[in-house]
């Protein structure tokens, strides 16, 4: 038996094991369609479709401090947040990218515990507050069932 | 193949009315003349919520072997389901027979799940 805390948790993006992660989290949920009929007393239900959602928390940092390259959360903010496509034309921009996530749980195996698939970035939003080390909030939708779960 | 035996998720009923003709006047005075000594043209708007769509396609069955809406055909007991009061209120001649208003309508609603719409008209036999 053993409990998981955050120091087990790991987010991949594209494959690649993001850097400075602060949070993850997942939800999966079903609709019901309801099956009540004259007579009944009760409301009876059947499972509709199901869908999952899920957010995570990244600080804004560059792993490499002269390209700033790495896979952090400019990453994610690049998949939505695009410039227009040409300086005279403010409604025309590239769409955005789907990109594919791993929330993994490290448990001591080579795989992990994990939930995997590719998803819609919804939102994202950053602040900036004396203090405080800038960091990306990052809102998530998975299109369709993940394409691997073990959890 | 009889009527579909699934009680309705909803029910709307609409009891029609005698055979009348009514003349109006000039003047505003009204005559009314009676044809018949039996109610007709009672309607039953029925839906069937989230069906499998094997259950959803016996109502397209049984309205192609009705011809659309040629045929009549006798209500089964199911289709009063939930009602407390009498069921000969809806046919208080107990000689109506009932056939396709229209179409039954389909909606898909998830892979094998289908909900049905039936409308229903009385006609006298």
């Amino acid at each position: 038996m053993a409990y998981y805390s955050g120091r087990d948790g790991e987010l991949l993006i594209n494959g690649v094991k993001a850097g400075k992660v602060r949070s993850w989290s997942v939800s999966a949920s079903a609709s019901t369609l309801d099956t009540t009929t004259l007579e009944d007393t009760d409301r009876t239900v059947i499972y509709g479709v199901r869908s999952m959602t899920g957010n995570c928390s990244l600080f804004y940092y560059a792993d490499n401090a002269t390209t700033k390259a790495g896979n952090d959360a400019s990453v994610l903010l690049n998949k939505i947040i695009k410039a227009r496509t040409t300086s005279t034309e403010p409604g025309t921009a590239a769409d955005p990218e789907t990109v594919t996530l791993k929330l993994r749980i490290s448990d001591g195996t080579a795989s992990g515990k994990y939930i995997e698939g590719s998803v819609l970035i919804t939102s994202v939003s950053m602040s900036m507050a004396v203090g405080e080390v800038l960091s990306a909030d990052v809102a998530f939708e998975f299109n369709g069932a993940p394409t691997g779960v073990n959890i | 193949m009889s009527y579909p035996t699934y009680a309705p998720s909803s029910r709307a009923f609409d009891p029609g009315n005698w055979p009348v003709k009514s003349y109006s006047s000039i003047n505003g005075t009204e005559i009314r003349l009676l044809y018949g000594s039996r109610r007709t043209a009672a309607t039953f708007t029925l839906s069937y919520q989230n069906l499998s769509d094997v259950e959803a396609q016996e109502f397209l069955t049984h309205y192609d072997e009705m011809l659309g809406t040629f045929s009549t055909f006798d209500l089964p007991t199911s289709v009063f389901k939930g009602w407390s009061g009498d069921a000969s209120a809806f046919d208080p001649s107990g000689s109506m027979s009932f056939r396709y208003q229209e179409a039954p309508k389909l909606d898909s609603v998830k892979p094998g799940v289908s909900s049905v719409s039936v409308s229903l008209i009385g006609v006298l036999s």
